[in-house]
């Protein structure tokens, strides 16, 4: 049984596109829309790492993050934030990692790798 | 008492106006008590012998005259000082009701300017988003299948995607420039300045020219002087800045020629030159170069696209951080850009 990750981003393409390249990649992947979706899988599944987007239509990322913080369901669980916030607008609000948008695909796929890798050590 | 204390309060509110107001106001007293004191000491003695012959009660009535003169004249002046009081009082107070006025005045149009500032400031944060968000998937999806993430691709398809790639790129570019000045011009550009060695950086800005400079058979050389380290600067502005005068300097230049960054210490300033022995800038062009929009004479154009942004977005980053630059060139003989910033930061 593979790690899952699970990718939490509104937009439908741009989550296939993330989505799409994991799973090449042999990556056991999940989704979520929302962040009301979000919540309930990370406390379900118990992905290894979220990639989250900031900006949700019920909630931003940020909130996502301190609920499963504050509910204490995130255990070893890294958690990295996919923003398409200008580079100037990005405050960081206690995420694992800040991959900026538009992604680079292979940035992506290596910080996952690495990301996967330290989880296993 | 009272009079001490509106001349103390109008004093406060304006030093001047209020001075000659007082002078011209004892001046009137003066003369009026002037005035009344020599008809009453030239008329009233002789009025006084008209009715009264006898002389012993004259020296006594003339006793009791001036004391009534002091009283009558003191009370006068007591009374005009009463009545100008009154009216520095109301003026004080008229002006106390303006300035009370105007802050409110005053406070309205900040808060107004405040709301307003913050909606821009909103507004291009989301359209940066907006804008953003499609880009992703047309980077994304571009690059990975590019680079084989979905299984190969043939030469043709490989050529087009990169196409995809190369213009997504671009657009990016395009959208992070307007965006920027945007927001440099709504005055919402903050200034993240903290301490780091502008020697890497520079070295790391060149690196991300050695390819594309071998690629055109140019030189690019670097030299920067010992004593060159840490430096207070925004360091993704300095950053900005580096890559647009280094790849202005490499898109200018034919192959061959030499692209030379220099960068020295100065007393408080750190002085950094680009040097290039590309096609040049004419005199009449130079002066439009640092304009918004603006792109060098048509020929050019064509030959060099762009928007016309890049140099006065540099101008932009330069002067926020409180440097300046200022470009020395020749037709047909390279040109020099050079610009300095605060080693300590801009306070």
């Amino acid at each position: 049984m593979g790690k899952k990750i699970l990718v939490v981003e509104d937009n439908e393409i741009n989550r296939k596109l993330f989505v799409s390249v994991l799973r090449e990649r042999g990556h056991v992947v999940i989704e979520a829309a929302n962040g009301r979706e979000a919540i309930a899988l990370i406390v379900n599944e118990l992905p290894v790492l979220v990639l989250m987007d900031i900006v949700l239509p019920d909630m931003s990322g940020d909130e996502v993050l301190r609920t499963c913080k504050k509910k204490g369901v995130l255990g070893t669980t890294k958690v990295f934030a996919l923003t398409a916030s200008a580079p100037s607008d990005i405050r960081d609000a206690g995420f694992d990692g800040i991959i900026p948008k538009p992604v680079r695909v292979l940035d992506l796929l290596e910080t996952v790798q690495e990301a996967l890798e330290v989880h296993e050590s | 008492m009272s009079l001490h204390w509106w001349r103390q309060s109008i004093d406060l509110v304006n030093g001047s106006l209020t001075k000659s107001r007082l002078i011209s106001h004892a001046a009137r007293i003066a003369l009026v008590y002037l005035f009344a004191s020599i008809i009453y000491i030239y008329f009233s003695d002789r009025l006084v012998e008209v009715f009264i012959q006898d002389p012993n009660r004259l020296t006594s009535v003339q006793t009791f005259k001036g004391l009534a003169f002091v009283a009558f004249s003191s009370l006068l002046i007591y009374v005009f000082i009463v009545r100008k009081e009154r009216e520095n009082e109301r003026i004080l107070h008229d002006l106390d009701a303006k300035v009370k006025e105007r802050t409110t005045k005053l406070e309205e149009a900040m808060f107004l300017a405040e709301s307003t500032s913050k909606l821009k400031s909103e507004f291009l944060a989301n359209m940066s988003h907006e804008l953003r968000t499609p880009l992703n998937a047309i980077i994304g999806f571009s690059e990975a299948m590019l680079s084989g993430v979905y299984g190969p691709v043939n030469e043709r398809h490989r050529e087009y995607l990169g196409d995809i790639l190369t213009s997504g790129e671009h657009l990016l570019g395009l959208v992070n420039d307007i965006l920027d000045l945007s927001k440099i011009e709504a005055g919402s550009m903050d200034l993240e300045q903290r301490v780091f060695s502008l020697k890497e950086l520079m070295g790391s800005a060149v690196g991300m020219f050695r390819e594309k400079a071998i690629v055109h058979n140019i030189t690019l050389e670097c030299h920067v002087e010992d004593g060159v380290d840490e430096i207070v600067a925004d360091q993704r502005k300095v950053k900005q800045i580096m890559v647009n005068l280094l790849s202005n300097a490499i898109k200018f230049t034919s192959a061959g020629g030499t692209v030379r960054l220099n960068v020295r210490r100065a007393a408080d300033t750190i002085e950094v030159s680009i040097e290039d022995n590309g096609i040049g800038i004419s005199s009449s062009d130079m002066l439009q170069l640092f304009q918004p929009f603006h792109q060098l004479e048509s020929p050019l154009q064509k030959k060099y696209s762009g928007a016309g942004l890049g140099l006065f977005l540099t101008k932009r980053l330069i002067e926020l951080q409180g440097g300046g630059i200022r470009v020395e060139s020749e037709k047909g003989g390279g040109s020099i850009f050079s610009f300095s910033i605060p080693i300590k930061g801009n306070v």
